[in-house]
């Protein structure tokens, strides 16, 4: 708890809390990355669940550095964000649902990156995506819709 | 002109049907964010193709993304009027959400341009995998304009008066 206290009275979290523009910046910058790594997601999760079969897998993964890229911008938006009101969000539910849901998509997202590396260019030649693999797909846009909405909802509940 | 626009908005049954329940807000919100997702994440994929990234891609492939796009575009469409019928006074002179109007526009032109430039020539292009200067240019300006109008979007609340 005295860390989180720390944190809110940094001068990086006050600019955010106080200024202006600070947490208008912010957010506009969690959004960039939301639309760039849930967007890239969300088309190499329907890409394997079966939808747009021309385009080949492997060449979606490559997409991929761009979709990291967003949740860097996102993790460092985030962080600034969160610092500004660090004690409330550290024990707002929302919160914790939205953190936990990204936790949990990364890892899966891990797991489906290492699967495209292996399997990929056999699926691209025709071979069939595992059931396992697609039942990741299902998930991992269910866990990012689930951290849009937890989101969402942080501005909404106490 | 605007006032007129605004004094019937707030008479229609959307804007009561909008405000008749606490969580329609909301629930639109959360919908407006998932519908840009897909148009962006669609349009990523078309438009770094036809920018010449992504080259292991033939260009009217990444067109079957065009599906998403417009289940997005669709989904903020209708969330969009919505939020407008709900709120018209806030939304008609907040200067956020008329620039962003006028991106939109914009957007739907630069579609336009580039189906009869881009892809109507495409049998013109040297290399197939690579394209013009002129594609790459609407291609990017496309990305452009689309996160400008979610920059806008975003900042609504905080510019104007809110």
């Amino acid at each position: 708890m005295a860390f989180l206290e720390w944190l809110e009275y940094s001068a990086l979290a006050d600019w955010v809390a106080t200024s202006t523009w600070g947490y208008p910046i912010m957010l506009t910058a969690h959004s960039i990355g939301l639309a760039i790594i849930v967007g890239i997601l969300l088309v190499l999760n329907l890409r394997l669940l079966g939808l747009f079969s021309e385009i080949a897998i492997v060449s979606l993964s490559s997409l991929l550095k761009l979709a990291w890229s967003g949740f860097i911008l996102n993790l460092v938006s985030g962080l600034c964000l969160f610092s500004s009101q660090a004690t409330y969000f550290a024990t707002h539910i929302a919160f914790l649902i939205k953190i936990t849901a990204i936790i949990l998509a990364l890892v899966n997202a891990a797991f489906i990156q290492n699967l495209i590396k292996t399997q990929g260019d056999y699926w691209d030649a025709g071979g069939a995506v595992p059931g396992l693999t697609k039942g990741l797909a299902m998930v991992s846009l269910l866990l990012w819709v689930t951290a849009i909405i937890a989101g969402r909802l942080i501005a909404y509940i106490d | 002109m605007i006032q007129a626009l605004v004094d019937w908005a707030i008479t229609t049954p959307m804007n009561g049907w909008v405000l008749s329940w606490n969580w329609t807000w909301v629930i639109l919100e959360i919908l407006h964010f998932v519908g840009l997702t897909l148009l962006l994440g669609g349009l990523l994929v078309i438009d770094l193709r036809f920018m010449g990234f992504l080259k292991q891609i033939p260009p009217m492939v990444t067109h079957k993304l065009l599906a998403i796009v417009f289940l997005g575009f669709t989904i903020n469409l209708v969330s969009g009027i919505l939020f407008f019928f709900g709120d018209p006074g806030r939304y008609a002179i907040n200067i956020g959400f008329q620039i962003k109007f006028g991106l939109i526009i914009l957007a739907g032109l630069n579609v336009l341009w580039f189906y009869f430039k881009v892809v109507r020539t495409m049998n013109t292009w040297a290399d197939v995998d690579s394209p013009p200067a002129s594609a790459k240019f609407i291609a990017s300006t496309s990305l452009v304009l689309w996160f400008a109008v979610l920059i806008c979007g975003r900042l609504i609340p905080y510019v104007g008066t809110g």
